[in-house]
């Protein structure tokens, strides 16, 4: 388990109230809520992109609240995916290798690992800009695992894809989690993420944590 | 400090240069005469207040006939109305001087002569921001009403008016800024009754090196005019996109009134041209300077592109920080006789030195124009990107050179290609730092000030022409720059 603490930020019309929050070591955490409960307000918290003095993340005994974002090590997959869209499927990948510092060898080989377990192969070489909605996600989810970060986070990831598309890139999801055996801290409102992927589900309301 | 916030402390000292450097250098022992101050404020105030005016009416009629080609067939129709909205615009002053000068005779020196000179320029870009505005803010409400029957009158005076009030008034007050702080117009058609405070700035150091009042005056000039950017930047409008037919809205005699106001000064240009090329063989004398002047143009021309270049690129790469933006958004350029002034004082003065200052002067006056002018817009689309690239761990460094930079190059080349446009026609900073012709535009000026318009329009076709030779390479060099980067 990691463990929040003191997650408080008043942001005038509303308040982030969360004392104490429990995220699992293993598989994932949903936090769950409908729209303006807060959800991005805590992920882009624990991302360490807005600031909450006084909070605590103990994750395997660092307080990652104390760290700068990219000193947290953390893998992130946005709702609006944000590839870069001049550099292709592969670009995109290994840029986030170079961020981590990770050797060239050690990226080829995690390339070519997250290739087959995504599923990658037919459009690897393709400019982001002309990916699918499917191939997007695919490629986000890619380069936020190559770095090999403690922890990912996803942020509805599925909110932009149709029906056909959520069902089969749900599946794709839980696959690589489990292969990767990545801690992952998941955000939505859609019920049925919940079911496929959650192992321990949080729901958030009004900034509040209710279950 | 770290190298970035070195960075932006840097540019932004290099922006306040004028402002810091003359302060130490000058006491403000007494003040101004209360009536001179008055009366200069006053001219600012109503040149300012009618060219907003007239640009606003001008540019509504014609943003009405943009409307008319709304539909997609019609969109190269569009884009070239356009482009000749965007053109007084964009070229740099002494055109639209040297045809309105041509043209209308006896022109009106003074109040009315500069607010016709600034109409003729802004008109345009009110147009095509108020066709965009009406489009995206309006169009299902005024849909909506041609399907209910509503007149066109009604609808504008009970939907359109009171629905875009606040964007009426927030471009009403970018154009007053920009007329009000405007130099090179009130002072080739000020004459004595229009001197403005621009321009009293500038009769106070050039002719009695009053350097206290001086910078006193563009002290209060500033503020006032930074006051009123801050209103500015505070009011956003409502927002409601979607497309939607336009048809009790759209009048094709708008497309009429810009034919007409467009053929008015290029027709004015045009005749001008004629009758000076008649005047070609009084040039022959000139054969050697025309040749040199024009290669002085290209240098400024492409050292104020270069300069503008780095200087975007460098925001880009200091970005995103709250209190940087907040002084970029917030921070008005320094007047135009002010900052030459400032360069002025610091010797020498001679050789190349006009060379390296004026492209500064010039950097110094632009950059903050070119931010505004799409630049910010571009970082701001690029955040979330950058975002991502941060959280993932990637150094300013690495986000620089492979997520902002590939992506801003052309456009950095472009707004760069514009400053040298800009640069390649200047006569009012280039006046001042140098103490003699270095440039086509100032040639140029020579000829209008001594009343031979139509060699002036001929010799001003040089401009243009350096001015494309200057847009050609930045935007070429920029789209170089990002391939070789991008490898």
């Amino acid at each position: 388990m990691s463990y929040v603490e003191n997650l408080h930020r008043d942001y005038g019309d509303f308040k982030l109230d969360i004392d104490s929050w429990e995220i699992l070591d293993e598989g994932v955490t949903v936090l769950w809520g409908p729209s303006g409960s807060g959800k991005t307000s805590v992920f882009r918290i624990l991302l360490g992109l807005e600031p909450c003095p006084g909070m605590k993340w103990i994750f395997q005994g660092v307080d990652l609240a104390k760290l700068k974002t990219p000193q947290r090590r953390l893998g992130v997959v946005f709702q609006t995916l944000d590839l870069f869209p001049h550099m292709t499927a592969e670009e995109n990948i290994l840029f986030a290798a170079r961020a981590r510092d990770v050797n060239p060898q050690k990226a080829a080989a995690r390339m070519k690992e997250l290739t087959e377990v995504m599923q990658m192969q037919g459009f690897l070489q393709r400019k982001a800009a002309v990916l699918s909605g499917g191939e997007k996600q695919r490629v986000a989810i890619a380069r936020a695992l190559v770095g090999e970060p403690r922890l990912l986070l996803l942020d509805e990831p599925f909110s932009s894809l149709d029906q056909e598309l959520r069902e089969e890139s749900r599946k794709i999801v839980k696959r690589v989690i489990e292969i990767e055996k990545i801690p992952t801290l998941l955000v939505t409102h859609d019920q049925k993420d919940v079911e496929v992927l959650g192992n321990k589900v949080t729901t958030i309301r009004q900034g509040k944590l209710v279950s | 400090m770290n190298l970035r916030n070195s960075l932006r402390l840097s540019l932004v000292l290099f922006l306040l240069f004028p402002f810091l450097f003359l302060l130490t250098q000058f006491r403000i022992s007494t003040l101004p005469e209360g009536a001179e101050l008055l009366w200069a404020f006053k001219n600012s105030f109503t040149q300012a207040f009618f060219s907003a005016l007239c640009s606003l009416l001008v540019g509504f009629w014609v943003a009405l006939g943009l409307l008319a080609l709304h539909e997609r067939t019609q969109r190269p129709g569009r884009f070239v109305l356009e482009i000749l909205c965007l053109l007084p615009n964009f070229l740099p002053p002494i055109f639209i001087l040297l045809s309105t000068l041509n043209l209308i005779e006896p022109f009106p020196m003074g109040i009315s002569g500069i607010v016709i000179v600034h109409t003729l320029m802004n008109f345009g870009l009110v147009a095509v921001l108020l066709a965009g505005i009406i489009e995206n803010k309006l169009g299902g409400v005024a849909e909506l009403a041609y399907v209910e029957g509503v007149s066109r009158w009604q609808f504008v005076w009970r939907g359109l008016v009171p629905m875009l009030k606040k964007d009426f008034w927030l471009l009403g007050l970018f154009i007053f800024i920009v007329c009000f702080g405007s130099f090179s117009v009130p002072l080739i058609v000020g004459g004595g009754k229009g001197t403005t405070v621009e321009v009293l700035i500038y009769e106070k150091i050039r002719l009695s090196s009053d350097w206290g009042h001086a910078v006193l005056l563009a002290f209060l000039q500033s503020t006032f005019i930074f006051a009123l950017s801050f209103v500015a930047s505070r009011g956003k409008g409502v927002n409601n996109t979607r497309i939607a037919n336009l048809s009790l809205l759209k009048s094709f005699s708008g497309i009429v009134v810009l034919l007409g106001v467009s053929a008015f000064y290029l027709l004015g240009y045009v005749q001008g041209f004629v009758s000076g090329l008649s005047m070609l063989s009084t040039f022959y004398d000139l054969q050697s300077a025309i040749l040199w002047n024009f290669l002085g143009s290209l240098v400024l021309g492409l050292s104020v592109g270069v300069l503008c270049y780095l200087g975007l690129m460098l925001i880009a790469f200091c970005w995103p920080k709250a209190w940087f933006e907040k002084f970029l958004n917030g921070y008005v350029a320094p007047s135009t006789s002010l900052a030459c002034f400032s360069l002025l004082i610091i010797s020498p003065n001679e050789g190349f030195y006009p060379f390296v200052k004026i492209p500064i002067a010039l950097t110094l006056l632009s950059l903050n124009s070119l931010f505004r002018m799409g630049w910010d817009g571009e970082l701001h689309a690029l955040q979330s990107q950058v975002t991502v690239a941060y959280a993932m761990g990637a150094s300013p460094q690495q986000i620089f050179k492979e997520v902002l930079f590939p992506q801003l190059s052309d456009r950095a080349g472009l707004l760069a290609g514009i400053a040298a446009i800009w640069a390649s026609g200047d006569f009012a900073v280039s006046r001042i730092l140098a103490h003699h012709d270095l440039s086509i535009a100032m040639m140029t000026e020579t000829l209008m000030s001594g009343y031979r318009l139509n060699q002036a329009i001929v010799l001003s076709s040089l401009i243009i022409l350096s001015g494309i030779v200057c847009f050609v390479i930045c935007v070429g060099g920029s789209r170089v720059l990002r391939r070789k980067f991008a490898s």
